[in-house]
């Protein structure tokens, strides 16, 4: 990381929102919004990896994700990151309306240009299934709070597969975290342990799409 | 050898930094008592009697030393008047937020929670299980902080925007709910139960800085535990406590349920001789143990954080889910009595 992008990601970790917007004012001005969005991806990645061992809080790193979209908003005349090359993904939460793992994942798919359809929560799989197959979707990302919720997606994964669908499902939450194999038990293609790392996910799954 | 005790002096002495006769197990299997009285989890938390017998049959099978009213978090959102939604294999969660903006705030009001509907059914359990315990088994009533409630209140997303950003609005949101908590605790206190389990997952250096800790769910703690008129333990509900022990400390609790993403060494080091540790079994891993498993991981607890006393041994989360199988919790009991009994000369053996 360069210097400007370890103090940016330093003045996230002490949410310093004015900080923030003056170390990124040059970039502004040149109006690189290639890498304005690198530096905001390579610091919410080493944000979120801090978050993974401990070392930085739910906080810090919800307020880091919500400073990075306010000064996307701040900075005029920018179409925004770069859109990537992918196929429809749609972005969910199962059976409850603890919404903020969606929330901070939602963030960072923005920043690394990823466009998914956001279907709030889902209670009814058959509804879910039936927008998966309208939209065309093949890539579904499911975030849970509580257990049971967790493995209803295996019934999810079932439900796609007794209609024939070709949808590659990722999950994440903390029921993942706490059971490294729960993931495979439920019949998923990925689990994705935070939000940087879901990106990862998306950037190699798709490429493995493209290959096939 | 020391003497066989009973529950309750078995407890008291781990928690007076002791070595009782055995580490002390806290097997929360709330929701199992569905499972054994053959009720959905709805019918059997429609009223007091089902957990009341669910929970002295489940006691009995695992020979946990606690007995537990505990219905479900929601329970206090229901004195709120807010919703419950029911599963059949989870606990009950709350459901659309009650606190909807920040104007809401401005015209909250504490309910009437000694005469609250809602509560009423784990008042009565409190009782009847105090009663059955022939005070030989610690009743645990438990409560959400004031601190960790809003996320039930308004949504995750919503409180972490309040205490962020809207200093004015949370110092009234914990007013009124420093209230609800002090009150909810002393009632099932009333009621017969020995001590309050103060659960607090937003204290966690999980959730919130350590400065952050230190600003607000420290003093919010300090000041309702010392408001409760008994003992009180403080559960993170699977969030880490390390980084915060030096102030936990300070909070009066007597103990503090600890996860298992943190080394239960490191953790009894940290709270040795000053609060108890509980903990830390891997609820979610433990649906797919066998019996070694089981076996391997309570010695490792054991083996961890036992001596000494100051150690209860338990889930990392606070409840044990419901797709545990009876066959994994009978296991984890039968190794605390093969494993637990103190002396605990195998340790040294071990070593």
């Amino acid at each position: 990381m360069d210097q400007i992008t370890i103090d940016f990601m330093d003045a996230l970790l002490k949410s310093d929102r004015v900080k923030a917007k003056v170390l990124l004012k040059g970039i502004h001005e040149d109006n690189d919004i290639e890498r304005l969005s690198n530096i905001f991806v390579l610091a919410l990645e080493e944000i979120g990896k801090r978050w993974e061992t401990g070392t930085v809080a739910l906080t810090q790193l919800y307020m880091s994700g919500r400073i990075c979209e306010e000064l996307l908003d701040l900075f005029k005349n920018i179409e925004g990151v770069p859109k990537k090359e992918q196929p429809n993904i749609a972005f969910t939460v199962l059976h409850d309306f603890h919404t903020l793992g969606k929330t901070v994942v939602s963030l960072m798919l923005s920043f690394a240009g990823y466009t998914f359809l956001d279907l709030g929560t889902s209670s009814s799989i058959e509804s879910l299934v039936q927008i998966l197959k309208e939209k065309d979707v093949k890539i579904l990302l499911i975030s849970v709070l509580m257990l049971n919720s967790a493995l209803k997606v295996k019934d999810v994964v079932q439900a796609i597969n007794d209609e024939n669908l070709s949808v590659k499902v990722v999950v994440g939450g903390a029921p993942f975290r706490f059971d490294k194999d729960l993931w495979k038990d439920v019949g998923a293609n990925y689990t994705a342990d935070n939000a940087f790392s879901c990106v990862k996910v998306l950037d190699k799954l798709i490429q493995e799409m493209s290959d096939d | 050898m020391i003497k066989k005790m009973n529950s309750m002096d078995r407890v008291l002495t781990a928690l007076s930094h002791k070595e009782p006769d055995q580490v002390p197990l806290f097997l929360l299997t709330t929701m199992h008592g569905a499972k054994e009285l053959n009720l959905s989890i709805k019918e059997y938390y429609s009223n007091s009697k089902n957990v009341v017998e669910g929970q002295l049959r489940l006691r009995k099978k695992y020979k946990s030393d606690c007995l537990v009213p505990f219905f479900y978090a929601a329970v206090e959102i229901e004195a709120w008047g807010g919703e419950v939604i029911y599963t059949e294999d989870g606990p009950p969660n709350s459901g659309l937020p009650i606190i909807r903006n920040l104007d809401d705030i401005i015209s909250f009001t504490v309910p009437d929670v000694e005469n609250s509907k809602a509560l009423q059914k784990v008042y009565e359990a409190t009782f009847l299980l105090k009663k059955s315990s022939n005070d030989e088994v610690p009743v645990i009533g438990v409560a959400m902080s004031p601190f960790s409630l809003p996320i039930m209140q308004m949504g995750f997303d919503k409180y972490l925007d309040l205490f962020l950003n809207y200093p004015d609005h949370f110092k009234q949101l914990m007013k009124i709910n420093k209230e609800f908590c002090i009150r909810y605790a002393n009632a099932q206190l009333k009621a017969g139960a020995t001590a309050i389990a103060y659960f607090d997952p937003f204290s966690s250096s999980t959730i919130i800085t350590p400065k952050q800790y230190e600003t607000s769910g420290m003093p919010i703690a300090k000041d309702v535990i010392s408001n409760i008129n008994g003992p009180v333990a403080t559960h993170f509900a699977s969030g880490s406590a390390l980084p915060i022990s030096d102030l936990i400390v300070q909070t009066g609790t007597v103990g503090i349920g600890v996860s298992c993403n943190e080394d239960l060494s490191s953790l009894k080091h940290a709270f040795q001789n000053k609060i108890t540790v509980l903990g830390n079994l891997n609820g979610i891993e433990m649906r797919h143990w066998d019996s070694k498993n089981a076996e391997k991981n309570v010695k490792d607890a054991i083996k961890q954080a036992a001596k000494g006393g100051g150690f209860i041994l338990s889930d990392n989360h606070g409840e044990i889910p419901f797709q545990v199988p009876e066959d994994v919790l009978i296991s984890v009991s039968e190794a605390v009595q093969k494993w637990g009994r103190y002396p605990l000369t195998w340790i040294d053996k071990d070593e």
